[in-house]
């Protein structure tokens, strides 16, 4: 059958060119503030799913039911187990990876599906890769639920599992098991008993204790051993109390958040003032590429002049002073080269002079692609116009208006939101 | 109408699907654009049942072997002009081969995967006596997407995918194995002579014996039109094509094509002169409220009856919700679908790569190459509705000022070069096409220069100086690509690479124990698993360590005991000798000659540099690897004639056995040396282990 093809799910997860490089360095100053979560891991139950998964392995492997070379296998069967589980108990959800392919085969097989992690059964076109084994595993591994190992839980975990899990799933182990070990068909809708239990464990209702142990490991972040300190747990709670956790992190919430924390964190707040500062540099210099990118056969100087009809001579937030405190760490997610140049680019857009802004962009550009041995999105043919190799951009230039707020990159931050409104029970539309 | 109605799909997912967990055993490639550095992280996974790292650099290493591994051959067929801009070099093992056609362009973007049906006691013989073990099956996808990350995963692309299966699995005729052979046949002639085409010859070959060739004498069946295959076959046109399969006058028609040709909708008037349908709705390309048409394009459009613009639903064509912006553009349609229909429940989709140009709807001999499929969907659909939206009362008042071209964007190649370099040779070739004996001169990516070709030689392969080759051999270990410089301008070239197996591997950091440990593993996912241990230390994803475990000891493992020795030799054995038997010399040559972090060579090199390892280790070591080579070449005698000139490096590695006896015998005393004498000689016999003998 012939069909229009759908925007592939992993374009949300490693979509960006990134023409410019700034992903690594926004990740470098995210990891100031969010120390053990990533863009795709912001859902509790996948980490519930994923120490379930492992605890099951561990304990297979114990009885002498499974070898190590197994464990994936079992643990993609335990993924898709808990994906219908929570498909069931909540049609709504929308956080399950994979989440169109369970609606698509619940709907195909009247409830009946497949529970296999490979071609028979998955969810995802690759499921070891896109799913909980590829995203959750290194946040878990970095937030203390599992070890290094391919299989098993740590102490800390396996506790908690056992004291809040374990109870109600040890009468149906024998058939859970049978499924994890050999997989076959299910029926949703006349269940066994060990997914009713599924399903009662992985609703989105969480149990005080659950909301002690998440809290403490994925939301605050206690047992990371954080390269630059660890202030999580003080901006989840922040968070919670002075911004939306239903929508977007905006500069306002950041800005906020960083004023309140002055004197109980100086460190927190100065890691988000310097969040604040560098997103008011990466997300105007993200959009005035986007908008040289539209500026085919344009002159330089008749780019930086519809610019400068549109943005005025002051772009808002950026300041001299600002970036020599973030200069430093740029050039640690980058090279000196590239540094070098980000600042040339914005003390000439602190100046107004867009000209120069844009040659430093077409700069910065050139030297990000041949770090990747790939050719410059944009240059300047002999004429001194622009010869953009990619004439359609994403983002249409803003408005001066909206430059003030102008906020791009999520910094995880988004990512601890919905994990702090997952365990506050607040739900997004 | 809702999007469930029009039939959707993620593209990786559908050909996942297709494959349903089978071994890719042959993959042939086409493509106008291409980004090689995508297709390897990004679709070669999909052809692999196995983990793969979400580290790109672990992934390639884990594709290198998996590659190596499980497929025979692989080839991606690419115009040479259309290289995308910001595309990362390639660095895996397969045929990159780059084309360029006298007239038009490289357009088709297919798919075909030969894949091993899973079943037991199967041998049979083709009647040119070559041997297959396993039924296999042929997918074929046709489609509009380009190897390119946008293809892939970001535009609203077509596709469509058939099977074939194997005769001995399926009487099926098939009504468009005629078509694909003279597709495959139309590829190989549009690349330079002298290449080879293994990858496309098995798939070539499957088709010519191993599908059934009983040809419709109809072009319908029950009612239902047969699936058929354009490329621009018989000297036919696309609308030729159509009127010759006699596809039923007065239906509807809607065409979704990116591009047009310039103040000019003759190629659509052709079409309908043939079909002459009731009401054509014509997909309108825009940007941002701005047509991407001329405005006499627009008005001649407008001018026809029966023909309305027309726009795909908002739901198709929206991103998904990044959470970043709600500003973002929709997703670029780069689909090329005509739908023929009516209200009765008939339905012809034809997808694939043909805009609506007159490049496009030429016959491949003085156009593009291009490729679609025709497939009569209507026992399928059940709902005779437009896929398109007149824009009805919509007026556009700004338009782009030219036409809109496939390759707006992509360098200007202004001479016919293409470059090959020989790791085995060490030898660096260039073929200078056409007429234009101009100087031209290479560089690397960031403008440095690198040689030049002063007075070319024309329409033949030409020896570069060996100052030229080692320049390139240095060049190749960080990217294959070349910028060219010409005196009219500069554009980017990828370098095929010849005998790719003994180039130093993306990898040289396992110890000997490590190599040995990892010929041992039975399974991809193991071996996947076991490189994602050894080299995670150090690699970051998303600013998070990968792991933080250390290294592997390099000391007091199994595989520095004899014991361990001999199992890890004993399964590389097996692994030479299984590649061998499925015809896959170019994993044979890895693993027993190559440069790659596990083959024998490299493990060798390292056993003898290694000041701290044991001679007497050292000894068996490298016996164990004499022996295995004897044993190779003496059951595979047809397989060493066509290596012999690869074998330079294990000979190299195993002279190095003199010096190690000649050490040991220092250690040992006096009479060592007649010990040692015995010793080799028994050693290098292999053991025959008598029945019931454990």
């Amino acid at each position: 059958m012939p069909f229009l093809t759908l925007e592939d799910p992993n374009e949300k997860i490693k979509g960006s060119r990134d023409p410019l490089g700034i992903g690594p360095v926004w990740v470098r100053f995210s990891r100031h503030v969010v120390t053990n979560l990533t863009t795709p891991s912001g859902s509790v139950r996948g980490f519930t799913i994923l120490i379930l998964a492992r605890y099951f392995t561990q304990l297979l492997y114990e009885e002498r039911r499974i070898e190590k070379e197994d464990a994936l296998d079992v643990f993609l069967r335990m993924e898709l187990l808990g994906a219908y589980a929570r498909y069931v108990g909540d049609d709504s959800v929308r956080d399950i990876r994979g989440i169109e392919r369970v609606k698509k085969f619940y709907r195909e097989g009247k409830g009946k599906v497949t529970i296999q992690g490979d071609a028979r059964g998955r969810i995802l076109a690759d499921q070891k890769v896109y799913g909980l084994w590829g995203l959750f595993s290194v946040p878990a591994r970095v937030s203390g639920l599992i070890p290094d190992e391919s299989i098993g839980v740590t102490p800390l975990t396996r506790e908690f599992i056992e004291l809040n899990y374990w109870e109600r799933l040890k009468p149906v182990w024998s058939s859970l098991a049978k499924m994890l070990v050999k997989g076959g068909q299910l029926d949703c809708k006349r269940p066994p008993e060990f997914f009713n239990v599924l399903i009662d464990i992985l609703t989105e209702d969480y149990t005080a204790s659950e909301r002690v142990f998440y809290g403490d490991i994925i939301r605050d972040g206690k047992r990371v051993e954080a390269k630059f300190g660890n202030s999580q747990e003080l901006f989840s709670r922040l968070l919670r109390n002075n911004a939306d956790l239903t929508i977007a992190t905006s500069r306002e919430d950041i800005l906020r958040i960083a004023k309140k924390s002055t004197k109980q964190d100086p460190v927190l707040s100065k890691s988000l003032y310097r969040i604040t500062d560098l997103e008011a540099l990466l997300a105007i210099t993200d959009v005035l590429f986007s908008h040289i990118l539209m500026s085919n056969n344009k002159t330089i100087q008749d780019v930086a002049t519809s610019v400068k009809a549109r943005w005025g001579n002051k772009i808002p937030n950026l300041s001299e002073d600002k970036l020599n405190d973030l200069y430093d760490e740029i050039k640690a997610a980058t090279s000196t080269e590239i540094a070098a140049t980000i600042r040339k680019t914005c003390k000439a857009l602190i100046s107004g002079d867009y000209n120069k802004a844009i040659r430093g962009l077409l700069t910065w550009n050139r030297l990000v692609m041949a770090a990747r041995s790939s050719a410059p999105w944009v240059t300047t043919g002999d004429n001194g116009r622009v010869n953009a190799r990619f004439p359609r951009a994403e983002h249409v230039l803003t408005d001066k208006k909206d430059l003030k707020a102008l906020w791009i990159n999520s910094y995880y931050i988004d990512s601890l939101k919905a994990v702090n409104r997952q365990l506050e029970g607040v739900r997004s539309e | 109408m809702s999007n469930a109605d029009i039939p959707q799909e993620v593209l990786s997912d559908a050909l996942s699907k297709a494959i349903n967990g089978r071994r890719v055993r042959c993959a042939v490639f086409t493509t106008f654009t291409f980004d090689p550095g995508f297709f390897e992280l990004n679709i070669l996974p999909l052809f692999f049942d196995q983990t793969f790292s979400s580290s790109d650099k672990i992934r390639l290493i884990q594709l290198e072997d998996a590659l190596t591994g499980s497929m025979d051959k692989m080839a991606v067929y690419y115009d040479r002009t259309a290289l995308v801009q910001d595309a990362r070099p390639a660095v895996l093992d397969y045929k990159r081969l780059g084309v360029r056609r006298r007239t038009g362009v490289f357009h088709p973007k297919t798919v075909f995967l030969l894949v091993d049906e899973p079943t037991d006691n199967y041998d049979t013989e083709d009647e040119d006596g070559n041997k297959f073990s396993v039924p296999q099956s042929l997918i074929v996808a046709v489609l509009s997407a380009n190897l390119t990350q946008s293809g892939w995963w970001q535009n609203v692309e077509c596709a469509h995918i058939e099977e074939i299966k194997d005769k001995a699995e399926s009487d099926d005729r098939i009504s468009y194995r005629k078509d694909l052979l003279e597709l495959l046949s139309r590829i190989r002639s549009s690349s330079v002579d002298d290449e080879p085409h293994d990858a496309l010859e098995k798939i070539r070959i499957f088709l010519r014996k191993r599908a059934v060739d009983k040809p419709f004498k109809k072009r319908k069946i029950k009612g239902q039109y047969l699936t058929r295959l354009f490329c621009g076959q018989d000297t036919l046109s696309f609308p030729q094509w159509l009127k010759n399969l006699r596809i039923e006058t007065g239906w509807n028609l809607e065409v979704i094509s990116p591009y047009f040709d310039k103040n000019d909708l003759r190629v659509l008037l052709n079409l309908t002169e043939i079909t002459q349908p009731k009401e054509v709705r014509l997909y309108l390309p825009e940007d941002n409220g701005m047509a991407l048409i001329t405005e006499d394009t627009y008005r001649k459009g407008q001018e026809e009856k029966t023909v309305h613009w027309a726009g795909l639903p908002e739901i198709i064509t929206s991103r998904g919700q990044s959470g970043t912006s709600d500003s973002l553009l929709p997703r670029r349609v780069h689909a090329k679908v005509y739908r023929f229909w009516n209200r009765d429940g008939d339905d012809i989709v034809i997808t694939g790569s043909v805009n609506l140009t007159s490049s496009a709807h030429s016959h491949s001999g003085s156009g593009n190459l291009e490729a679609a499929f025709l497939v009569d969907v209507s026992n399928v659909r059940s709902k005779a509705q437009w896929w398109l939206k007149r824009h009805d009362g919509e007026t556009y008042d700004s338009f782009s000022d030219d036409v809109q071209k496939e390759d707006d964007g992509l360098d200007i190649a202004y001479l016919d070069v293409f470059v090959r370099f020989d790791w085995v040779t060490h030898k660096l070739v260039y073929r200078l096409g056409g007429k234009n004996a101009d100087s031209f001169s290479f560089m690397d990516i960031s403008g440095k220069n690198l040689f030049s070709i002063e007075k070319p030689s024309l329409n033949k392969w030409v020896s570069c100086s060996r100052q030229a080759a080692k320049l390139i051999e240095s060049h190749l270990e960080n990217s294959s690509f070349v910028v060219v410089h010409h005196k009219k301008g500069s554009w980017r070239l990828l370098i095929q690479e010849e005998n790719m197996p003994v180039k130093p591997s993306l990898l040289n950091q396992l110890s000997p124990e490590e190599i040995l440990e990892y010929w041992s593993l039975f399974t991809a996912d193991q071996k996947a698993m076991f490189l994602e241990r050894v080299l995670n230390e150090g690699i970051e994803v998303d600013g998070l360590p990968l792991r933080v475990t250390k290294k592997l000891a390099d000391q007091n493992t199994l595989f520095d005991r004899f014991a361990g020795i001999y199992h890890a030799f004993g399964s590389l054995k097996k692994a030479i000798s299984s590649a061998l038997d499925e015809g896959r010399d170019s994993a044979a040559i890895t693993h027993l000659l190559g440069a790659k972090y596990d083959s024998l060579p490299t493990l060798l090199e390292k056993v003898r540099n290694n000041s701290n390892t044991d001679t007497v280790i050292k000894y068996v070591t490298f016996l164990s690897a004499a022996q295995l080579k004897k044993e190779i070449f003496k059951d595979n005698k047809d397989f060493y004639y066509r290596v012999k000139d690869k074998t330079k490096l294990l000979d190299r590695e195993l002279r190095a056995i003199v010096q190690i006896r000649k050490a040991l015998s220092e250690e040992l005393n006096e009479e060592a040396d007649d010990f040692l004498e015995w010793y080799e000689k028994a050693f290098l016999v292999s053991a025959v282990v008598r029945e019931g003998a454990r």
